[in-house]
């Protein structure tokens, strides 16, 4: 039992030599190494075979960035955006035509953009506001953030006061919408230092009394 | 709604046939009595001229033709008749909602660039009731897109309470058309949403079109009285470089109607003008009449006999007129700032 149990060590420790040794032969150490090493082991009372294996490992691995590596960064699945095709054909369904023409002479459309600038039906920047305006959210803009961005909803370009709100339109009381704002003006009230900005609540306090009217 | 007439003419355009087409089907209706093909007058359509025999058709009868034409032709005309009435009807509905607009926006109003009702002008124009309009607008706020204050609604303080925008109105017609049962006020609220601005755009033109009228009239009337003040019988010269003053006899606040008349007009020089307005009548907002100017002359001018009689002769071309109501004036007769 004891021979068999020790054999194995023997065998791991010819391993570890022949794997010296077999970096020593790809990496030659020059003479001022080995003095140096034969210097230090004498002085300090090291093994000389430690001391090689550390000035391979030294001279093997001395350019290689030391940093740890950055976790992975999974990527978000890049998010095709509606084509033109697709933003008219939602615009047309909403205002029931069948294109451009039609939806140019449109009454409807007309009265639902009489409040925005004149669009570009050239562009499909024009067709993206349209979309935003009347359709939802544009893939892509689920979820934003940054300067304007509130529960994931950039304020400036949607009136999508509910999900700015954080808020379900069918089940919210006046209660909820109060405290919703009142929350939302704890971070973004002129006064709050660093997170309070004017324009975002002078938006905030358009969309809480839009909420808010006794009709 | 009243019957639908098309004419001959119409009809041979819509269903795309020619006149000679039409003459032989009705030829035909008429030779056989009887038969699976009938034509009544009275039913299917009415003479219009007795000599010709020019008909109008109702759609009975026009239904009646396609349907002929469509057995023995093997095309298409009873969907092209349909359309057409279809169309004809969706049109002379719109027409209705229009005059509607029209009889009920005297709250008209621009501000920041947009275009609002009152609320009570609202209610009239979707034939509703205040808690109806309520309920509309209170779905709307429950929806994804609700109605946004300042762009589709605003508090006008000085007007005196709640106004809608055009683009709000559209978001309410849109409810209004959801929530409501009946097809025929599904129809009206929807073509609210429809016709509404561009038909505030027509009484906007027609508001700017009034005021050049009103200036053109008053032009005119000065150039009648030879640049002349009809009372003093000062007239205005290079020199004294007097500034007349064109003076509506019926007031442009009592009597809109008449501000772009030009026999409502005399040109007088400032002082009588203010003198009848100010000291006479006692300020210039209350409306004034021909009576009360003629009544100022024989007062404080009896020697002018020349303009008593011409105002005298210009109350028979004028006639009797009943102010209108100050406080809710037709839109047309809304002053121009309040739509610039």
């Amino acid at each position: 039992m004891t021979a068999t149990k020790t054999r194995p060590k023997k065998v791991q420790q010819s391993t570890e030599s022949t794997t010296v040794k077999e970096n020593m032969s790809k990496i030659t150490l020059n003479q001022l190494v080995q003095n140096e090493i034969s210097r230090l082991a004498k002085v300090q009372g090291l093994d000389t075979a430690t001391l090689r294996a550390f000035a391979q490992f030294v001279v093997e691995n001395h350019k290689k960035d030391s940093k740890p590596k950055p976790p992975k960064v999974v990527k978000p699945e890049k998010v095709k955006p509606l084509t033109l095709a697709q933003l008219k054909k939602a615009i047309f369904g909403y205002f029931a035509v069948k294109d451009v023409k039609e939806l140019k002479k449109s009454g409807s459309f007309a009265m639902a953009t009489s409040g925005i600038e004149k669009l570009d039906f050239s562009k499909k920047d024009g067709w993206e506001k349209l979309y935003r305006k009347f359709i939802g959210v544009l893939p892509g803009e689920e979820n934003e953030t940054g300067y304007g961005c509130i529960n994931g909803i950039n304020i400036f370009k949607y009136d999508l006061v509910w999900k700015a709100f954080g808020l379900d339109p069918e089940t919210a009381t006046s209660e909820d919408i109060k405290s919703a704002y009142r929350e939302l003006s704890k971070v973004y009230h002129p006064d709050i230092p660093n997170t309070g900005d004017a324009q975002v609540f002078a938006r905030l306090n358009v969309f809480y009394k839009s909420l808010n009217q006794r009709f | 709604m009243a019957e639908l007439y098309i004419t001959s003419q119409k009809l041979v355009e819509t269903l795309k046939i020619a006149t000679q087409d039409l003459i032989e089907t009705e030829q035909f209706f008429d030779s056989i009595q009887d038969d699976e093909w009938e034509l009544t007058e009275g039913k299917d359509y009415k003479v219009v001229n007795k000599t010709s025999g020019l008909r109008e058709y109702t759609s009975s009868g026009a239904y009646t033709i396609a349907r002929y034409l469509e057995a023995t032709q093997k095309q298409t005309f009873w969907q092209r008749l349909t359309e057409w009435i279809t169309h004809t009807r969706e049109e002379i509905r719109k027409a209705f909602v229009k005059k509607h607009i029209l009889d009920n926006s005297s709250s008209l109003v621009k501000r920041n660039g947009l275009f609002f009702v009152s609320r009570s002008d609202l209610i009239a124009i979707f034939k509703t009731k205040s808690v109806y309009l309520k309920k509309m607008a209170e779905h709307t706020q429950t929806t994804q897109y609700p109605l946004i204050e300042g762009e589709d609604f605003q508090d006008l303080v000085d007007e005196g309470g709640l106004y809608y925008s055009l683009a709000g109105i559209e978001k309410l017609s849109r409810s209004f058309k959801e929530c409501q049962s009946k097809k025929n006020r599904q129809e009206w609220c929807g073509d609210v949403g429809e016709v509404a601005k561009p038909q505030v755009d027509a009484i906007v033109a027609e508001i700017q079109n009034r005021e050049k009228r009103i200036q053109s009239a008053m032009d005119k009337a000065k150039k009648r009285d030879g640049n002349t003040c009809q009372v003093t019988g000062q007239k205005k010269n290079h020199v004294n470089k007097l500034k007349l003053a064109a003076h509506h006899l019926y007031s442009q606040n009592g009597y809109p109607y008449l501000a772009d008349v030009e026999n409502n007009l005399l040109t007088l020089v400032p002082e009588v003008h203010e003198q009848f307005h100010q000291d006479y009548l006692g300020g210039t907002q209350k409306p004034c009449t021909i009576d009360d100017f003629i009544k100022f002359v024989q007062d404080y001018y009896p020697s002018n006999t020349r303009i008593i009689i011409w105002l005298n002769a210009q109350k028979q071309v004028l006639g009797n007129h009943q102010p209108t109501d100050q406080r809710k004036p037709h839109v047309l007769y809304l002053p121009a700032s309040r739509v610039m």
